[in-house]
């Protein structure tokens, strides 16, 4: 079993993994596609689809970002939990 | 038949940034069982970009233009206006758009509206291929305007399929398609349509609709009033969180939500999940780039009264980062917001009352020192008056005893020299030809206070302020008149500020007169008077006076 320390510099790693994943979607390139698709390219009902859709990826991955940070922020609170814990066991 | 239009380089340009995108999607790995949902909609849009969309662009630029490339086809012709319209104008290349190989009617329409009116929407909602489908012709319907509508009239289940399709948020992705579809349905809708689903449902079906920024505003303050409905209790992201970063994309929604909201701020701060979505709303909604001077007066006294109002709420940070891009309008000698002395004041400290302010404030100091130079620029009348009393202002908000550490001490000072130089670069009548950058304005001053050792107050701070900015012009002055030859090489300095004293502006001024008798002419000399002229518009008797009285 391993102690809370380790426990919180495992979960304070884990929440930076999941920060860094965030930042890397928030730079994807699929996050500007829809502006590389828009009616100075080509106009007709595929190009309006296509845009929406891409619209629509860039809403899911943000979507995907907000809920990474959120668990990371989260992580680093059971993190501190478990630190203020194993202070208050070694008093 | 449907035609399409499209400039064959850009498309092209398109595909391979398609392409890439989808490459990058694919590279993303993590083995944290925490990211599975945040992989799987990435994998969801490289599928959808590499089995959908790049099949279709490459079937637009592999199959063969009618007109363009080889022209072969009687432009006018073409039923679809737009896409004859571009091949006129620009010599764009046409082909068949080949999503739209076979058309709704409107009987199939309101077939599938009737149908819609019958069938167990828990069940539709729940098949990914009956959405898929479903989203397929919604995406034809929404060709038509009129269709759209009389769909939408025809099908008020619609209402009920969207909760249950939002209900499956925010992870399903065939679920997201579908209400973006839906979307395209309702563009000419009236707004009423909100009322009609669940708020969470409304918030995600803004996301792509388009609409303008006053009615984005409306909607979403009408939608941050209503009670919790069960969709708001989604984990990561509720309505607020939706509607909020629906607003973001929007700076003059942001303003205008940001009115609305002022009779009941509590709806924007209390329901989020994501607590920063709030403080962004409102720092783009009164960011000066977005916001004219009048509108900010409005908004942003505002918000500091009512959080003090509510000491139940700790602002953290936000009201500094508020005040910000508004210091001018703070001055005692700015009356366009029109706030008298006690009010300034209290606004101020409310604002830098909480842990931590003091130094963020410190911190802003590039963007404070670009608002102020940005709001100065456009200020030709009263601009020595205006400068003098901000100057003063900053100087009197970050020298004083709060600031307490070394490193604290000196940031603040520098801060405050740069502030003295652009209150310097920007005095009025001064024909220095100084160069000054803001971007390079750090004077690497050896004559500041012993940070470690020194407590001083605010009003030490003013003076201090004012006086480096004189200071600052009577060197610019001296350097220009070695320069040009009015003085040799080695005529002496004007003064330094002492920062050891009680009123630097003072004992400044004083060492600054006795200076001006050893000018060439003495002190009722031409060169004295221009150098007195120059000064003056940052420290003149008056003030001198007035500073060493307070101290």
């Amino acid at each position: 079993m391993i102690d809370s320390h380790t426990a919180a510099l495992r979960l304070r790693e884990r929440a930076h993994s999941l920060r860094s994943l965030a930042r890397r979607l928030e730079v994807l390139q699929v996050m500007v596609l829809h502006r590389a698709a828009g009616t100075d390219v080509w106009v007709g009902p595929s190009q309006e689809h296509c845009e929406l859709a891409l619209r629509s990826h860039r809403a899911q991955v943000l979507g995907a970002v907000r809920s990474l940070q959120l668990t990371a922020r989260r992580m680093d609170r059971a993190a501190d939990e478990l630190l203020a814990l194993a202070k208050g066991t070694a008093r | 038949m449907t035609y399409l239009a499209y400039d064959p380089t850009l498309l092209t340009a398109l595909q391979r940034r398609m392409r890439m995108a989808t490459d990058e999607l694919r590279s993303l790995r993590s083995d944290d069982p925490e990211t599975a949902i945040a992989l799987r909609t990435v994998r969801m849009a490289a599928d959808d970009l590499e089995h959908h969309w790049l099949v279709v662009v490459g079937g637009v630029l592999h199959g063969t233009p009618l007109h363009g490339a080889t022209p072969s086809h009687d432009l006018d012709a073409l039923d679809s206006a737009p896409a004859r319209a571009m091949a006129a104008q620009r010599g764009w290349a046409v082909a068949p758009d080949p999503t739209v190989d076979d058309m709704m009617t409107d009987a199939d329409a309101l077939a599938l509206a009737d149908r819609l009116g019958e069938l167990d929407l828990h069940e539709v909602a729940n098949d990914p291929h009956t959405v898929q489908w479903l989203t397929d012709r919604w995406r034809r319907i929404a060709r038509s305007a009129s269709l759209s509508t009389a769909f939408i009239e025809r099908c008020p289940r619609w209402t009920e399929l969207a909760d249950l399709l939002a209900a499956r948020q925010p992870h399903d992705f065939a679920a997201d398609q579908a209400l973006t579809a839906l979307t395209g349905l309702l563009h000419r809708a009236p707004s009423t349509w909100a009322d009609a689903v669940q708020p969470y449902t409304a918030a995600l079906l803004l996301r792509t609709l388009q609409v303008g920024s006053k009615e984005l505003a409306a909607l979403t303050d009408r939608l941050l009033q209503l009670p919790r409905w069960p969709l708001d209790e989604a984990p990561d992201a509720n309505r607020a969180d939706v509607l909020l970063g629906t607003l973001l994309r929007d700076p003059v929604a942001c303003t205008h939500y940001l009115e609305l909201a002022m009779s009941h701020p509590n709806t924007l701060f209390d329901h989020l999940t994501d607590p920063t979505l709030a403080n962004r709303v409102v720092l783009k909604a009164t960011d000066p780039r977005f916001v004219d001077e009048a509108t900010a007066g409005r908004l942003v006294p505002g918000l500091i009264r009512w959080f003090d109002d509510q000491p139940e709420r700790d602002p953290g940070l936000l009201l500094v980062d508020l005040i910000t891009p508004w210091t001018v309008q703070f001055s005692p000698t700015h009356h366009a917001w029109q706030l008298d002395t006690d009010t300034r004041n209290r606004l101020l400290g409310i604002a830098m009352h909480s842990d931590g302010a003091l130094q963020r404030f410190i911190d802003n100091e590039a963007a404070i020192i670009g608002a102020a130079h940005r709001s100065f620029s456009s200020h030709t009348a009263h601009r020595g008056e205006l400068l003098s009393g901000w100057v003063g202002l900053i100087g009197g908000l970050i020298m004083n005893e709060r600031v307490r550490g070394a490193t604290e001490r000196r940031k603040a000072w520098d801060m405050l020299c740069n502030i003295a130089a652009l209150a310097a670069s920007l005095a009025p009548g001064v024909a220095l030809g100084v160069g000054v950058s803001i971007a390079v304005m750090v004077i690497h001053d050896h004559h500041g206070p012993d940070v470690v050792k020194e407590t001083h107050d605010a009003v030490w701070g003013k003076s201090a302020a004012v006086t480096k900015a004189a200071e600052y012009l009577a060197r610019e002055v001296h350097r220009l008149w070695v320069a040009n030859g009015r003085l040799p090489r080695n005529f002496a300095e004007p003064p330094r500020i002492d920062t050891t004293v009680v009123s630097p502006s003072e004992q400044w001024y004083n060492d600054f007169e006795d200076w001006m008798f050893t000018l060439p002419g003495g002190i009722d000399g031409t060169m004295a008077n221009e150098a007195r002229h120059a000064v003056w518009a940052a420290l003149n008797p008056w003030l001198v006076g007035e500073l060493s009285s307070q101290a």
